[in-house]
């Protein structure tokens, strides 16, 4: 038997399973955005900028925007602050819960929520009690509480590696030349963080940008954003326009592309600075 | 080492080897013969092509053009599984999975030997490389300098007729490397296994080999024994990779001499070319130089370093920089003004 | 500084802890209107376990979720094989279509795959036979980061060399060295598709629907009649992302962890 044929048979097949499953619904996705009955046309692009969906467009962005910067903030300091634990258990445990909360999205967490932040939810009792409004979570403003669930933990992964690239020699460093602890992370540590921290906000943006399940489990669709306004196109409950759907599809798929690209650009940065050991 | 471990030696010939990557030629038609029972190293910087010389007698890479042959059998086409070569790797490459007698056991029991002769085989092994109770260790556990002789035990196993050893002890510390310098040379020569090594060390190279061949942009830049390159480097990138050399351009003054870092040096110059003069460090002596004496070729002191065994010592020569190894009962200062004594025939004329 | 570290990393505990412990009070109370539950039973629990469709959607989802895992183990391993070992370069390709997920995630592959297959001679839409490979499709990143980085780590390259220069076949290259030795790897991104798959809800929803119910359609179904019985289904998933997760994550180093979450 040569097996050299044998995988290559194999990954032949795996070609073509892409290209039936991957591959081709893509392109078919990017050309029936830009198709009509009649052959090329901008109809289903223009009908993707009616209000609605614009609206359904701006509002996913600024809930992504919002949960990456939110979740970037407490997930830097958190894991900075794993960083300079010296506590292994603490550390170990932090980590492997933030591993797994960081991929727990989907109709389990919106339940849970619901349970908290629901109309009659404990935590919202609470808040009743102390005299805070309660926060409703059906509704989109509270939306970034669910979110953070998954995001704070994503981003404080995703900064370790940073962190541990930083060395305390260099601390010590600094100190020996006179620098402040404080002077230390403005001139080098933030500096050496930078490339890192803000790749992972893509990272964390485009996270939030193309999630679905976690939405739709909770408003069934009431609340207007991207991913929900395709799923309805879809599935026909509410309108049903493929067409639609399509276009706004390729609106999602560029963003994130876009996002792609920018935390590659980031990776290759922050390459460079870690790579200085 | 017991007889029973000798190998009848066969000899490696390469023959007109060219192999070229995206148009640039990493193996430019190299030619060598390895004697039996011979160790000869590859010598050269990174990309010097040494390795892919190596690797064609591996079987690892099939040259474009040219002949490999083991044992007088023309192997150019033969796939690596099939030559019964041993192959020590620079990063080791043992297998994560298998502990120590896994390791050594593996060609055997591809080789399909029963369990009794292969489990003699690998204790004699194990002893060999001076492992004795390490067989059921992981791998992960060794030190580098132990996790070589594994790979040299379980490449050696199942009888090869060459060794190829490809950088194997550029991953190690320095005292490690000098210990198994010495332990590599001594087990190849009881064993008389023919060996090509491939290294950028140059103290690696003359002190493990029979023959070196210096290695250049795929070419072979001189083949000899280690005193022969010491002794007459043939171009000036020989004379520089190999041992410490000052080496100066130097311009004709008829045919008695030739001008060097603003000295007068009075050799036989019989062409009236110009070129290269080399010395090495250790044929130059140094004789202090009172105030308003002067020397035909003389320095001033810049910096001394105590060796142990002797001293270095740094010199301005003209506008250049030279070096010289000289005996530790003379005590040098900086700045001080000396006469540089060089025989004659100690000069390395090289042409430019 | 010590109160600040402990006071931040205890925050993120009580927030990633705290929402499931409280559902799982929830689960096991009978009525919760106050601060504190008026009474306990495990009514929701056994109702849910009662529930043969529960038995049937959950066998559903373990169909699913292991014939993803199966088909993108059985598609990454050799073909990262015959990358490493024969074609280096292809490998950002493979990279490129192993990630194509962050492009095009469920919700807007289910708009392509509807249009292709709904329609004769591939009406395959709202049946496993569409779901299946398109959860495969949809968390090859998670099986692709592990595998790759086993072959990466491993130097596979030379390990095959070396068993090569030993006089090992190529089918006991793949056996006694190639595969003992991405095993853990295999294995940990085996687990992490296997944790997404069981989880994937868009793709379920949207292709199939309730035509090849899988769990979490059915807590979805859950969700507006029964809450005490939703939430000890959110316990529960919680319980089988942390089980899975804790044995990926046992099996790779620390440094690896990055990847794990890469493409969450």
């Amino acid at each position: 038997m040569n097996l050299r044929w044998a995988t290559f048979a194999v990954a032949f097949l795996f070609l073509a399973f892409l290209l039936m499953f991957e591959i081709l619904p893509g392109i078919l996705l990017v050309v029936s955005a830009f198709t009509n009955k009649f052959g090329f046309s901008f109809e289903h692009i223009q009908e993707a900028t009616k209000p609605l969906f614009l609206k359904a467009l701006v509002n996913s962005v600024n809930l992504s925007f919002f949960t990456a910067l939110e979740g970037a903030a407490l997930g830097t300091l958190t894991a900075g602050a794993i960083w300079s634990s010296k506590n292994v258990k603490v550390k170990r445990f932090t980590t492997a819960i933030s591993g797994v909360a960081a991929n727990f999205a989907g109709v389990p967490l919106a339940f849970a929520f619901v349970v908290i932040l629901g109309s009659s939810g404990i935590v919202n009792l609470l808040l009743e009690r102390v005299g805070i409004e309660p926060i409703d979570v059906y509704r989109r403003q509270n939306l970034h509480w669910v979110y953070l669930y998954f995001q704070w933990p994503l981003m404080t992964v995703l900064m370790l590696p940073a962190f541990n690239a930083i060395q305390r020699e260099w601390l010590e460093a600094a100190r020996g030349l006179g620098s402040s602890s404080l002077g230390f992370w403005f001139k080098v540590g933030i500096p050496v963080l930078l490339p890192t921290l803000l790749g992972s906000m893509i990272l964390l943006f485009a996270n939030s940008f193309g999630a679905y399940a976690t939405v739709y489990a909770l408003s069934q669709g009431s609340i207007n954003l991207l991913p929900t306004q395709i799923g309805f196109q879809v599935s026909g409950q509410v309108g049903y326009d493929p067409g639609a759907a399509a276009a706004l599809s390729v609106m999602m798929a560029v963003t994130l592309l876009l996002s792609l690209a920018l935390y590659r650009f980031s990776r290759r940065w922050a390459a460079q600075l870690e790579g200085a050991k | 080492m017991t007889n029973a471990n000798a190998i009848s030696s066969v000899n490696i010939k390469l023959e007109n080897i060219k192999k070229t990557y995206n148009g640039k030629a990493a193996v430019d038609n190299v030619s060598l013969e390895v004697k039996p029972g011979e160790m000869v190293s590859l010598l050269g910087p990174s990309g010097c092509g040494k390795t892919t010389t190596l690797r064609a007698v591996a079987g690892f890479e099939i040259p474009d053009s040219g002949r490999v042959s083991i044992g007088d059998q023309d192997v150019t086409k033969v796939p690596a599984e099939q030559r019964r070569v041993g192959m020590v790797f620079q990063s080791y490459a043992l297998f994560p999975n298998l502990s120590v007698a896994g390791n050594i056991a593996f060609g055997l029991r591809v080789a399909g030997w029963e369990a009794s002769k292969l489990n003699a085989r690998v204790s004699e092994l194990l002893e060999v490389v001076g492992l004795n109770g390490f067989d059921r260790r992981s791998v992960l556990t060794l030190s580098g300098g132990q996790r070589q002789r594994v790979a040299l035990a379980r490449a050696l196993a199942p009888n090869p007729r060459v060794l190829l050893l490809d950088e194997p002890l550029s991953a190690l510390d320095a005292k490690i490397r000098a210990e198994l310098r010495t332990e590599l040379r001594r087990l190849q020569l009881d064993l008389g296994i023919t060996t090509l090594l491939v290294t950028h060390d140059q103290e690696e190279a003359m002190s493990m080999s029979d023959r070196v061949v210096v290695m250049n942009q795929g070419r072979i830049e001189q083949l000899g024994t280690p005193r022969d390159l010491y002794a007459t480097p043939a171009s000036p990138f020989v004379a520089a990779f190999v041992g410490a050399m000052n080496l100066m351009p130097a311009e004709a003054l008829g045919n008695s001499g030739f001008r060097v870092s603003g000295q007068t040096v009075n050799i036989p110059n019989l062409e009236n070319k110009t070129g290269r003069l080399g010395v090495r460090p250790e044929v130059i002596d140094l004789k202090p130089l009172e105030a308003g004496q002067s020397a035909a070729i003389q320095g001033v002191i810049e910096l001394v370093t105590y060796l142990g065994a002797d001293q270095q010592v740094i010199l301005k020569v003209g506008g250049d920089t030279w070096v010289a190894r000289v005996e530790n009962d003379q005590v040098f200062g900086r700045g001080q003004k000396v006469s540089l004594e060089i025989p004659q025939n100690a000069w390395l004329w090289l042409p430019a | 500084m010590t109160f600040l570290r402990r006071g931040i990393i205890g925050l993120l505990l009580a927030y990633l802890l705290l929402p499931i412990l409280m559902t799982l009070v929830y689960s096991l109370s009978s009525s919760w209107t106050e601060l504190v539950p008026k009474a306990f039973s495990l009514e929701a629990w056994s109702h849910l376990f009662g529930d043969p469709k529960f038995w049937a959607d959950g066998g559903r989802s373990l169909i699913l979720a292991f014939s993803a895992v199966a088909l993108s183990i059985f598609f990454l391993v050799p073909t990262l094989f015959a990358i490493t070992l024969y074609a280096p370069k292809l490998s950002s390709a493979l990279e490129f279509f192993s990630l194509w997920p962050f492009v095009f995630p469920g919700v807007i592959m289910a708009v392509g795959l509807i249009k292709i297959f709904s329609t004769p001679p591939l009406a395959i839409s709202g049946t496993p036979w569409l779901l299946i490979p398109a959860v495969t499709v949809v968390v090859m990143p998670y099986a692709y980061r592990a595998v790759a980085n086993a072959f990466e780590s491993a130097d596979v390259r030379q390990l095959a060399e070396a068993a090569r220069s030993l006089g090992a076949s190529d089918l006991q290259i793949l056996a006694w060295v190639i595969f003992p030795t991405v095993l853990p790897g295999v294995l940990s991104g085996g687990v992490l598709a296997l944790s997404a798959a069981f989880g994937e809800f868009s793709l379920a929803q949207l292709l199939v629907g309730s035509s090849w119910e899988t769990l979490p359609y059915y807590q979805y179904l859950t969700n507006s009649q029964d809450g005490h019985k939703s939430a000890a289904i959110s316990v529960l998933a919680f319980a089988i992302a942390w089980g899975l997760g804790s044995f990926a994550l046992g099996l790779r180093s620390s440094d690896n962890l990055k990847d794990a979450v890469t493409l969450a």
